[in-house]
């Protein structure tokens, strides 16, 4: 078969190839470009496991239009329904905390005096925003990534 | 409620694939019409080798394919460059059994033998026919010539030595030869000046006597008989009135 007609060939089969290729990339550029780089930050910003662990990518999708969307998606909640995770990545304001069941609320001071107390106000925590600014950080790093893997799916199928 | 981040990556979309497909389309067409052209090239190629091939192509081509012939024809000279490469380095004949193997070398070399054979015979056959001295007269041309049939094997060879003899003797005729004919007119005019030279002579201005000495004033010979002679024609021309 002549050069020519080899890479016409090559080119058909890459565009027909193309929409498959991009399946089955899509999820591993998710998974390693951004979801990966989110749970490292969070173990390093002493996230509990369970939030870490329920950390996922959603609703990924493969729209006409050239873009791969998908959410980066953080739902822990403690077994009374508060959001853990929300709390940990948009902050908490002060906020006043009773028991509900328990007849008291448990605490320790000065590392070694255990207290006791019907209700008190505590501190809100500091919103850390790993998700938002790992997201922003990575996206473009995903984007090179994926742009990369892309020329190689191309250099292949041209060489074939 | 869950923390959520939206997450946009770009791919190829539908209309750049589809303007791809377009491009792969058009590339395909252009490699069909330069199959076709590369065809067309070959078979002329090979229509052409013959001995009364010529070397330009006979039908109007476009351009680009000309370009691509050209292109061709420098892949082949190419190719022959890099087969003469080989060849000088056959002259080493450890380094030519690596490339060609020993009975084909052998054969390669009895062959430039026989060239050389051919080109050396060549060089002394056009050495005699250069010689002017043997072409003056038609059988110092055939008498070369045939020195030449004697020396210089083969028919081709013959032919050529014929040519190169009949082109010698075509410029014997040309200016500078020596059959050049312009010359004798040329001798005749200068010796026939015309009416004054005419009236001279029978004047007695000029005399043509035998001893071309006393034509022009110098001593005669010491012969007594010649000069007895020149005075008896020159009393007998001055009788006449045409000597003074």
């Amino acid at each position: 078969m002549p050069d020519d007609m080899k890479l016409v060939f090559n080119l058909t089969r890459f565009e027909m190839q193309y929409p498959q290729f991009i399946q089955s990339i899509a999820p591993k550029i998710a998974d390693e470009e951004i979801l990966n780089p989110i749970k490292s930050r969070m173990r390093d910003f002493g996230y509990s496991q369970k939030i870490i662990d329920s950390t996922r990518i959603e609703n990924l999708q493969i729209s006409n239009l050239g873009q791969i969307e998908f959410d980066v998606v953080s739902d822990y909640k403690s077994e009374l329904g508060f959001d853990v995770a929300e709390a940990r990545e948009k902050g908490t304001s002060r906020h006043f905390i009773k028991p509900i069941n328990a007849k008291a609320l448990s605490f320790i001071v000065g590392g070694f005096i255990r207290g006791f107390s019907k209700g008190h106000w505590v501190k809100g925590i500091t919103a850390s925003n790993v998700i938002e600014k790992t997201v922003a950080e990575f996206t473009p790093i995903a984007q090179i990534k994926l742009n990369e893997e892309t020329d190689l799916f191309l250099q292949r199928s041209i060489e074939q | 409620m869950p923390v959520v981040e939206k997450v946009s990556l770009s791919i190829l979309s539908d209309s750049e694939l589809k303007s791809l497909e377009q491009k792969i389309v058009k590339l395909e067409s252009l490699a069909d019409r330069k199959q076709a052209a590369t065809n067309e090239i070959s078979r002329k190629k090979t229509r052409q080798t013959g001995i009364f091939a010529s070397t330009e192509g006979q039908d109007a081509l476009p351009s680009s394919i000309i370009k691509k012939r050209r292109k061709l024809t420098d892949n082949i000279s190419r190719e022959s460059d890099s087969i003469l490469a080989a060849l000088d380095k056959s002259r080493d004949k450890k380094s030519a059994a690596a490339i060609v193997k020993k009975s084909e070398f052998t054969k390669l070399q009895q062959k430039v033998n026989v060239q050389e054979n051919i080109l050396n015979n060549i060089t002394r056959g056009q050495n005699l026919l250069s010689g002017a001295s043997g072409l003056a007269t038609p059988g110092g041309i055939l008498s070369a010539a045939s020195g030449a049939a004697r020396i210089i094997p083969g028919l081709a060879i013959a032919i050529a030595a014929a040519q190169f003899v009949a082109d010698k003797y075509i410029a014997q005729f040309g200016a500078g030869g020596t059959k050049d004919t312009r010359i004798k007119i040329r001798d005749e005019d200068l010796s026939n000046i015309g009416v004054e030279n005419e009236t001279d002579i029978t004047s007695g201005r000029k005399l043509f006597l035998s001893n071309p000495l006393r034509n022009q004033g110098l001593p005669t010979g010491n012969s007594n008989t010649q000069n007895i002679r020149d005075g008896i024609r020159i009393f007998n021309l001055r009788q006449e009135g045409s000597y003074q």
